[in-house]
């Protein structure tokens, strides 16, 4: 395959060749090699765990393993009385999450994308920041807020107010919802923000001069326009919702709200491990996110009525927010203090104490920097960041190129059977990490490929769990493309490669970008499935947080940890900002 | 006055022994063994240890002692180290020569990975701390109780039987972590063992009552909730914790409330290890009096008998408790058992 192949017939070389090779080369165009071996990779990549689930699933547990075949685990499951309420919460839990997130997200999307409102790159940074935090250090420094027993802000609420009770209770599924969101709605705005960027203004304009006034235009012309991008979002909300870990863990389990992972988590690490039923409810969460990507395909079936770059030039104008600018820079700061500020607040302060101090003037003379001391001497620490940075970047890059090319399949060169390849980049979402992790290391170990106890299988890992997220970002920016554009560079003779790297890649670049931060930091982060993975010599930042928060002895450490792990990301986040600057300039 | 003083002075020469015995506690070691392991280099352990509270102390004197062997390790809790070392079994591509586990040595005894030891140091522990086929012996033991925040516990308050636990007023005020044998499901098996299975299960189902908040986390980050003032009092915690926190400062403090649940952390070496004699140095090293001295002063319970603890009180025999020992095989025959019942009265 290379880029010389040619994709028109007028193109195909005239001498040197057989007819034979013409004729092949009429057939097998690059769109086609290109349909065949995502399909390959993405097929290979899901497989190893879907089949690990569904193997597991379908088969009893045994101290060696899976054993016959039974249906008992999903008779377990269907009849477990509790099931019923599991559903019920997982499902209030999941959409007040994509609801609370999406109204933040796009507000900050809105107002750094659409306005000239003062303040943006900060608040770009800012929402990523907020995503960077790992969730294990939010939540906790969530606990430490709005805790009845030992939360700062109760304790001043009820001091200001003169209540007797705690006004607010993070152990509850307001509290769960409210935690998830603050720390997800930096999601809405990767997702939402490209998609606005490159939303056609002409199209608001010519709403407005046919006499809608702002809220008609909004509800008849960009809310329509931007469906994929929302829906894509609202999918993409619900599915993280549904599948999130450390605040149920931490914040469901002291009230015993349940949700699917926290079964499924009490189920592989109880004694003895129930891996059976624990993928049974694994096939349940995936059939959820199946039912989910069906139905956003058909609300975007017409792609083409939300490509709004087509070939004519199109320049997306600033709404001039005049004497509103302050106003809104105002709610935005707000919103960010509140969502971003009290717990980077909180953890910043508690990391100068070993345990748990109260924010007072009278404690500040007992500040102590042990906890950083502890930190950056603590054993294998600075191997974990390197190789957790490394593994980030490398395994964003593959997922951002790699969802590129399946997202250009999926809904140019094959729509017909796109959807397979959507659905089969989802499947990893679904699977618990623990099977996804014990599934990857078995796999490998048994085909004589060497890399088990190697940084190389922890790529493949993050790799597959993170082909979900890259796909949503880039089916939801391709679909805004329109086609015309590539059609007029294969006119014009460019070949298949040379129309991506010219074109598509360039007019996707916003796109490209936010999936590769969004990757980046999800990965570094990772931590279910490189418990099984990191082998002596390759530990990473999530294993060592994990074995950091498990030893405990201090508060103080583990906020240090999570204040240490955003400088580097920060740093990230805000050298793509300039980037991404340089090529809006362009 | 004067017993206090001469309690003190008891724990004050228990502490410079332990301190001057480490430097000089001698350990010669089978010169064969030793040689295989120079030419071996390394081995691989897959530890359950707490990283900077004990693996690495003991690595690093280890290492200090036998120069050109070194130690590798990846830390997991015992079932992720279980499910690794079963999934290399079954692979036929063993990767951990040493292995800590807690639950589990019977299965993967059964998938044909235990090599059963045979080592000089072995004779020194006492018979309940090894398996008598040679499959595992333990490095350190825990003693599992209640423990509470002093600051929010007044002391006439303090409840001194398993009867007191199910007192109206704690109703609301315990925690446990779920599902683990350092919280709810070792609770169980010390219920079961200590009221027999039918009382047993009826004084749980009486504290089920007092509706126990889950814990997510480890046990450790557990005792830094109740230090915090988040949970008045823990049921299943560790004594060791508890006690290391209170030295610090910390308002909490242990209950033993007899009879305790006693638990081993064992290792033991694969079958097919590709550093046997590596693997063996080590292993024989941490149960020797040396190894065991390492142990004891950073805090944990040794279980060489000849070894004192740091705080001697934390022990059955000098704190004044009795105990139920839990050990690995007796995990590994009723764990399923005190699953269900867990899963039928506390949901």
């Amino acid at each position: 395959m290379s880029s010389s192949t040619p994709t028109h017939p007028a193109l195909a070389p005239r001498q040197g060749a057989g007819v034979l090779f013409r004729r092949l080369a009429q057939v097998v165009t690059p769109g086609k090699l290109l349909l065949v071996l995502c399909a390959a990779i993405t097929i290979w990549l899901a497989f190893v765990p879907l089949a690990a689930l569904l193997y597991t699933a379908f088969a009893e547990d045994t101290p060696f393993g899976p054993g016959a075949f039974t249906l008992q685990n999903f008779a377990d499951v269907l009849t477990d009385r509790h099931l019923p309420e599991l559903f019920a919460t997982s499902f209030i839990f999941a959409a007040g999450t994509a609801a609370v997130t999406l109204a933040l997200g796009s507000l900050v999307a809105w107002v750094v994308e659409r306005t000239d409102a003062p303040g943006r790159s900060f608040f770009h940074v800012c929402a990523l920041m907020s995503f960077a935090l790992p969730g294990l250090l939010t939540t906790m420094a969530w606990i430490l807020i709005f805790s009845p027993n030992i939360g700062w802000l109760n304790g001043e609420l009820k001091q200001w107010f003169g209540l007797t009770k705690s006004p607010v209770n993070i152990y509850s599924m307001g509290g769960m919802i409210w935690t998830l969101s603050s720390h997800y709605f930096p999601l809405v705005y990767l997702l939402m923000g490209p998609a606005l960027r490159v939303l056609d203004t002409r199209m608001e304009e010519a709403a407005v001069m046919a006499g809608a006034n702002s809220a008609q235009m909004t509800v008849r012309v960009s809310l329509p326009l931007l469906r994929p991008a929302i829906l894509s979002t609202i999918l993409l909300l619900f599915i993280r919702g549904i599948e999130s870990f450390e605040v149920p863990r931490l914040l469901g389990l002291p009230s015993r709200i349940f949700v699917l992972t926290t079964q499924i988590q009490s189920e592989t690490s109880g004694s003895p491990p129930q891996f059976g039923l624990a993928s049974a409810h694994g096939v349940m969460l995936l059939l959820i996110c199946i039912l989910g990507v069906y139905f956003y395909r058909r609300a975007t079936k017409n792609a083409e009525a939300f490509a709004t770059i087509t070939g004519k030039g199109y320049r997306p104008t600033l709404i001039q927010l005049g004497r509103w600018r302050w106003p809104v820079f105002a709610a935005v700061l707000l919103m960010f203090v509140m969502t971003l500020g009290l717990p980077l607040f909180t953890l910043v302060w508690q990391s100068f104490f070993r345990n748990v101090t109260l924010p007072s003037l009278s404690a500040l003379g007992s500040m102590s920097l042990a906890s950083y001391d502890t930190i950056l001497h603590y054993p294998i620490f600075l191997g974990a960041v390197k190789n957790s940075v490394m593994l980030g970047a490398m395994a964003a890059t593959i997922v951002v190129l790699f969802t590129f090319m399946m997202a250009w399949v999926a809904h140019r060169s094959a729509k017909s059977y796109g959807w397979v390849l959507d659905a089969l980049a989802f499947t990893p979402i679904a699977i618990p990490s623990v099977i996804m992790g014990a599934s990857i290391l078995f796999a490998y170990l048994i085909i004589p490929i060497p890399v088990y106890n190697t940084v190389w299988i922890l790529l493949i890992a993050y790799v597959t769990m993170n082909l979900p997220y890259g796909m949503r970002f880039l089916s939801s920016g391709l679909a805004q493309i329109h086609k015309e554009l590539e059609e007029a560079a294969q006119m014009s003779g460019a070949g298949l490669f040379r129309t991506f790297g010219r074109v598509l890649l360039p007019l996707l670049s916003p796109v490209l970008l936010a999936a590769w931060l969004y990757i980046f930091v999800l990965a570094v982060r990772e931590l279910s499935a490189s418990i099984f993975l990191s082998g002596p010599g390759t530990h990473v930042l999530g294993t060592i947080s994990l074995t950091m928060w498990e030893e405990g002895g201090s508060f103080g450490a583990i906020c240090a940890l999570g204040v240490v792990q955003i400088i580097p990301l920060t740093v990230i986040v805000m050298a793509m900002r300039w980037l991404e600057q340089k090529i809006g300039d362009r | 006055m004067f017993r206090a003083t001469a309690a003190f002075l008891m724990g004050f020469m228990c502490f410079a022994g332990a301190a001057w015995a480490q430097a000089s506690v001698p350990y010669t070691a089978d010169p064969a063994t030793l040689e295989g392991a120079r030419r071996e280099g390394k081995l691989v352990f897959y530890t359950t240890w707490i990283v900077d509270q004990l693996a690495q102390p003991m690595f690093s004197e280890f290492e200090k002692r036998f120069p050109g062997v070194k130690v590798e390790y990846v830390r997991g809790d015992s079932n992720q180290n279980l499910m690794r070392l079963l999934t290399e079994k079954r692979a036929n591509a063993t990767q951990g020569d040493v292995w800590s586990l807690s639950a589990g040595i019977g299965e993967l005894h059964k998938a044909g990975g235990v090599a059963r030891l045979d080592l000089p140091s072995a004779k020194e522990i006492p018979d309940q701390f090894k398996d008598q086929d040679g499959l595992w012996i333990a490095t350190y033991t825990n003693v599992h109780a209640p423990a509470y925040n002093t600051d929010l516990v007044a002391a006439k308050d303090v409840p001194r039987t398993y009867e007191d636990l199910l007192d109206p007023k704690w109703k609301g005020k315990l925690v446990w972590k779920r599902g683990d044998l350092t919280g709810s499901t070792g609770f169980i098996a010390n219920a079961l063992l200590t009221f027999g299975e039918e009382k047993g299960v009826e004084y749980l189902k009486r504290l089920a009552g007092q509706n126990i908040s889950f814990y997510g986390g480890s046990v450790r980050a557990l005792m830094d909730n109740v230090i915090a003032g988040e949970y008045p009092l823990g049921l299943q915690m560790t004594n060791v914790h508890a006690a290391l926190s209170a030295a610090n400062g910390a308002p909490v403090q242990w209950l033993p409330i007899s009879p305790v649940a006693m638990s081993a952390t064992s290792i033991g070496i694969s079958a097919d290890a590709k550093h046997p004699n590596a693997a063996r140095l080590f292993v024989d090293f941490v149960i020797s009096r040396a190894g065991q001295t390492v142990m004891a002063e950073n805090g944990y319970l040794p279980v060489h008998p000849g070894v004192p603890a740091k705080i001697p009180s934390l022990k059955p025999e000098q704190g004044g408790f009795t105990f139920n020992v839990i050990r690995p095989d007796y995990i590994d025959a009723n764990q399923a058992k005190w699953a269900a019942i867990e899963k039928e009265i506390f949901k």
